[in-house]
């Protein structure tokens, strides 16, 4: 579904992605680790269609598109979707609103039949049970003083409503405690599925006790210097992001 | 340039009080003395009003189609008093079935005393506007919650103004009294349609008696030219709010001077003024806090697109005997477009030692890390910023009682929104 090839990305005249190739195909659940500074971030925001970024050689391809090609409102409506590292607040629009202006606008663009306020609210109730948050989330304006673990759960709503065919989480991990990490997971592996991907972003192990990845990805200098199974990501656990700096390229 | 005008007008009201005549004839020798003011004056500096001399003025006209006069209807309750004007003249009352006749409505009739005593105590030594309303005094509405004699609570005055073809002076003066004890609620709402020509020079003239409560909302629209000059005096715990929208004249100035006189009476000032193409806005506010225990908030928030531009001036003065005061000011102004321009001058001035004051004042851009939040979820990037644009104006429609005129508003807010990002 996704085919990244040789990517060169600069961001503020400084080159950060040098030539980063990776496959994911439907059903498959990719890890990319790798120390701060390596480009984790950056290809999760130039995926997404982030503004501040100049591709300079390579490209990406997303079910055939050129994923570059389109603005990131067309990747969400084409089933990309971005949990943020850092949540935005967003004072003034109510969450519930936001929701479901999201969703009705996605359904939209797929010409399917947009669902009204007592439809989406049965949606919505059902998914924040599972996410343990209290329906108080949806009164408040997106983001607004919530907490950093109460953020990220409300970026996994956000997935779970909007049913993304490729999900990018970004250092979702971060910053949560173990039983936050527990929920988020849950709500990620409550939607893996034959047809769904997931790209998962993390500077830690940790998360992938819970989120069990198929494919483990270790990104240094800006490129994948080498890929392996989930046992790639307890060995780098066991030996330190110092022992992929002595690495060859792959 | 309004010599011949005046004449005329003065021969159209020979049948008037002497003391109304004489009235008239003060305020325009003031006007005359004082002229337009020009960008010269400190507080009239962003304003240009060239386009407003040398022309040759008509009087209002209320024999047009009315065709153009679509009164509003708010779902109201029955306590609820809505007159419609066209170009100031009583179209349409909706009083619920109450009798009129006994509320005293008709300024120059059984008002008369009273009026007179009004009129004479506004300071008009530099107020060219002031003065140019009084010399064309027309049509004044009064409301008093004495009057109303407590069968109305609620009091909508909706003008319609229009003047396609000639340059139209329209000086329309609003006073409202509320009585110690007596809360009222009243709607100023002033919109042009077909009105390229118009200069709108509003003057309002508020009394909060002791203890009185008014919720005053002030709106107006697409008019060539709206002056609107508003006094307010609140009294020994008194209460005043004010709410002021701005939606789109070419050229409009608010001016709202407030006399917190008595200790305890409190004055809350909101605006929001959403401008675009070329147009300018200048909100300017005089808040007097002279007794103790006196309270001010205001704020006033701008939205502006195209090449349009705005000027905030907010003045709050603590005299030495108002100690205790309580004295907020804040403009946030939000710029869609790299035309516009927006300016801002808060000041204080305080001879008070125990008060509470503080101020503040912004200029900024969307965020564009909203925007892209936004735009990740589905949004179009129009979409996201109309929302958040929204999001920045909506706490100033939060406080209004009546969900449908906040609705109406909001609407309207939502329209001019589009249209100044449309010009981004």
């Amino acid at each position: 579904m996704l085919s990244i090839n040789n990517l060169h990305v600069n961001a503020g005249g400084t080159e950060i992605l040098k030539g980063l190739n990776l496959e994911v195909a439907p059903g498959e659940v990719h890890a990319i680790m790798g120390p701060n500074g390596s480009g984790k971030s950056t290809t999760a925001h130039v995926l997404s269609g982030r503004d501040g970024y100049d591709v300079t050689e390579g490209s990406v391809r997303y079910f055939g598109k050129d994923l570059l090609d389109l603005a990131p409102e067309e990747r969400a409506c084409e089933g990309i979707f971005l949990a943020f590292q850092y949540p935005v607040e967003i004072p003034g629009v109510n969450n519930m609103y936001f929701l479901r202006a999201a969703l009705n606008a996605q359904l939209k663009y797929r010409g399917e039949p947009e669902l009204d306020a007592v439809k989406f609210m049965k949606l919505i109730r059902g998914l924040m049970g599972e996410l343990h948050m209290d329906k108080k989330y949806l009164e408040r304006p997106v983001n607004e003083g919530f907490s950093g673990g109460e953020k990220k759960r409300n970026e996994i709503l956000q997935m779970s409503v909007l049913r993304p065919k490729l999900a990018i989480l970004d250092e979702t991990d971060s910053g949560l405690d173990i039983d936050a990490l527990k929920v988020v997971a849950d709500g990620v592996n409550r939607l893996r599925s034959a047809d769904r991907a997931f790209i998962v972003v993390t500077h830690y192990q940790r998360l992938l006790d819970y989120i069990q990845p198929d494919h483990v990805h270790v990104m240094s200098g800006g490129k994948i210097v080498r890929s392996g199974d989930k046992s790639l990501a307890l060995e780098l656990e066991d030996k330190g992001y110092s022992w992929i700096e002595s690495l060859p390229a792959a | 340039m309004f010599d011949i005008l005046q004449q005329e007008f003065k021969t159209n009201r020979s049948m008037d009080p002497t003391w109304l005549s004489d009235f008239r004839d003060h305020n325009y020798r003031k006007f005359e003395e004082l002229g337009f003011p020009t960008t010269k004056s400190e507080t009239w500096r962003y304003m240009d009003l060239n386009h407003l001399r040398d022309l040759c003025y008509s009087l209002p006209k209320s024999e047009v189609s009315s065709e153009i006069f679509t009164s509003l209807r708010f779902k109201t309750h029955k306590r609820t008093l809505c007159c419609s004007f066209l170009n100031g003249k009583l179209k349409t009352v909706e009083s619920g079935g109450v009798d009129l006749s006994s509320l005293g409505l008709d300024a120059f009739g059984e008002e008369s005393t009273w009026l007179e005593e009004r009129l004479d105590g506004g300071d008009i030594s530099s107020h060219p506007f002031r003065a140019l309303n009084g010399a064309f005094l027309d049509h004044v509405v009064t409301i008093r919650s004495e009057s109303l004699k407590g069968a109305f609570d609620e009091v909508i005055l909706d003008f319609v103004w229009t003047s396609a073809e000639e340059a139209m002076i329209a000086s329309p003066r609003v006073m409202i009294e509320v009585q110690t004890g007596q809360e009222l609620q009243v709607m100023n709402i002033h919109r042009g349609v077909a009105c390229q020509k118009a200069m709108v020079n509003l003057a309002t003239d508020i009394w909060v008696k002791p203890g009185g409560r008014l919720n005053y909302l002030k709106y107006e629209e697409n008019q060539e030219t709206h002056i609107d000059s508003t006094r307010v005096s609140v009294g020994r715990d008194g209460y005043f709010r004010g709410s002021y929208y701005g939606f789109g004249s070419a050229v409009s100035r608010v001016s709202f001077e407030a006399d917190l006189i008595g200790s305890g009476a409190e004055c809350f000032l909101d605006g929001l003024q959403i401008t675009s193409r070329n147009e300018h806005s200048d909100f300017m506010s005089e808040i007097r806090h002279m007794a103790t225990n006196t309270t001010s908030h205001e704020y006033v928030k701008g939205v502006l697109g195209g090449k349009s531009s705005s000027a905030f001036y907010g003045y709050v003065f603590v005299d030495a005997e108002a100690q205790k005061t309580d004295a907020v000011q804040t403009n946030r102004n939000l710029l869609l477009s790299q035309g516009a321009v927006a300016n801002s001058r808060p000041q204080l001035e305080i001879y008070a030692d125990d008060v509470k004051c503080a101020h503040g004042s912004t200029v900024g851009q969307l965020d564009e890390s909203q925007v892209f939040y936004l735009r990740s979820r589905g949004f179009t990037e129009a979409k996201a910023r109309a929302e958040l644009t929204k999001a920045f104006v909506a706490e100033l429609f939060s406080h209004l009682s009546n969900r449908e005129v906040s609705s109406w508003l909001m609407a309207k807010a939502e329209a001019r929104i589009a249209e100044s990002l449309g010009e981004a």
